[in-house]
């Protein structure tokens, strides 16, 4: 049995939309990421993952701004990330409101910055993202929200962070995320056998059924979800900045099948009825 | 006058700390300032970090002795997280080092006590907390409610008599805030934890409130 559970709403954001994409592909836009926040406040999550998912490919992060502004009404632990490059970015977004910092891309293409950043700010600060793809049984680590894949095996990747003083890992199944066909089953015993420091699981989730089957074969400290939780609250937040992005899905008020209406507080009662984690 | 200064020695998420005082009405400033700090009818000590690093910034803003003299004025202070650690004697950390100790006591590390695994010594997440004590800034809050942790030391009170709520990590039971007398300090992270945390900043406008001395 699973002691604290953390059930954390992932935010990912393009621009001021809050984004969901499949495979971490055709990002559609959704809405206004305050709307969705707020509701996953009042609804009793653990945490919420703040992610700019274009910010390592164009360079920029309009990340600082969102947060604060949801660091003034939300209390609730933030971990934040996306274009995260160096010590200052890094005191930038702490000092936005961002509780935890987390970078993926510059801790591949400098791994020594994992030591530096732990050492500056210590272990439970710095999270490590690791976004991870399968290809003829081998399990891969991508860059750039999975945009430029890698030949770094993510075995020897895992144990490399950990030993370089991370304090947590997000870990997110290219391969499932936005499926809504549940968590790679496979990577997450892979992961349990690897690693001692704490994990969160990301992507997949679709059905209440999916969080019992990765509970039973690993322990993580957070389950991260997207678009199970999103999907059911889009039509009410058509606030949307103009600029760019993909509409279609939200404008046309499309649904989405593979995904049940599922809120925070249900998968956590089905979590303690199936007595799989329990508080304190 | 300030309802709140919240103690800068560059370490911790102070806006954090600073949105929850706005929520509860109390009005605050994020200072290093020996005039401002005493002046101000309550401090806040946040911080989440490194205990030596901590402790080398106050003593080179001298922040040591201002605390010293609030803590003689009787006003309120609250220390959170590595706030709360600094208050004691002593630290383990990196070797250990000495604290500000205004309480008897000192600083151990996770690991030895409640980890079975190696090395894993990050306590993070939501634990309840069980009430030792009534009449403080918990009084408002229920009894075995859940409060966000992040930590890897925790404090150890010579003087059992001052801790206000205990909590667990596999059903070992540690110290999760204390009262002693106008220092109150928690190891959670009331500004972090939803509704239920926010209660003990309310508390704090009412206590700030009901003493116009201050």
């Amino acid at each position: 049995m699973i002691k604290n559970l953390r059930i954390i709403p992932k935010i990912d954001v393009k621009n001021f939309n809050l984004v969901k994409g499949i495979h971490l592909e055709g990002l559609r836009v959704l809405g206004d990421p305050k709307v969705f926040i707020k509701y996953y406040y009042d609804s009793g999550a653990d945490e919420i993952i703040y992610h700019d998912v274009v910010a390592s490919l164009y360079g920029k992060n309009q990340l600082k701004e969102l947060v604060s502004r949801t660091a003034n009404d939300i209390f609730l632990p933030l971990t934040v990330g996306g274009g995260i490059s160096s010590i200052e970015s890094i005191k930038a977004m702490l000092s936005s409101g961002a509780d935890r910092v987390f970078a993926n891309t510059a801790f591949i293409k400098n791994p020594k910055l994992i030591n530096e950043t732990v050492k500056y700010f210590g272990s439970s600060t710095i999270v490590a993202s690791i976004e991870t793809i399968s290809k003829d049984g081998e399990y891969y680590c991508s860059m750039d929200f999975g945009r430029e894949e890698t030949q770094i095996k993510l075995d020897e990747w895992l144990m490399e962070v950990q030993d370089r003083g991370i304090g947590e890992i997000v870990i997110t199944s290219i391969d499932q995320d936005g499926t809504g066909k549940g968590f790679d089953l496979k990577l997450a015993e892979k992961i349990s056998k690897k690693i001692y420091i704490p994990y969160i699981i990301n992507g997949g989730f679709g059905k209440l059924n999916h969080f019992d089957e990765v509970l039973n074969c690993c322990d993580p400290s957070g389950i991260a979800i997207g678009s199970i939780l999103h999907y059911g609250l889009k039509n009410e937040n058509l606030v949307l900045d103009q600029e760019e992005g993909n509409k279609d899905f939200i404008l046309k008020n499309k649904k989405y099948l593979n995904f049940g209406e599922i809120s925070i507080k249900k998968i956590k009662d089905h979590l303690k009825n199936k007595a799989l984690i329990r508080e304190t | 006058m300030y309802d709140v200064a919240i103690i800068n020695y560059e370490m911790g998420n102070l806006y954090s700390v600073s949105s929850a005082c706005n929520n509860a009405g109390l009005k605050s400033i994020i200072t290093n300032e020996e005039s401002t700090i005493l002046k101000s009818k309550s401090i806040i000590l946040p911080g989440v970090g490194c205990f030596k690093q901590a402790m080398e910034n106050i003593k080179k803003k001298k922040l040591d002795k201002t605390l010293l003299i609030f803590f003689k004025t009787g006003k309120p202070i609250i220390g959170i997280c590595l706030g709360m650690q600094l208050f004691f004697e002593r630290s383990d950390e990196l070797g250990g080092s000495n604290g500000l100790g205004l309480i008897k006591g000192e600083v151990i590390s996770n690991s030895k006590y409640f980890f079975n695994k190696n090395n894993e010594h990050l306590n993070i997440g939501w634990n309840e907390i069980f009430f030792q004590k009534k009449n403080n800034l918990l009084k408002n809050c229920n009894n075995s409610s859940r409060m966000y942790f992040i930590h890897s030391y925790f404090c150890k009170p010579k003087n059992k008599e001052i801790i206000s709520s205990e909590s667990k990590i596999n059903d070992e039971i540690f110290c999760s805030s204390i009262s002693y007398r106008n220092i109150e300090c928690f190891q959670f992270h009331p500004e972090k934890s939803g509704k239920e945390g926010l209660k003990i900043y309310s508390s704090l406008k009412n206590k700030i409130n009901s003493c116009p001395q201050y």
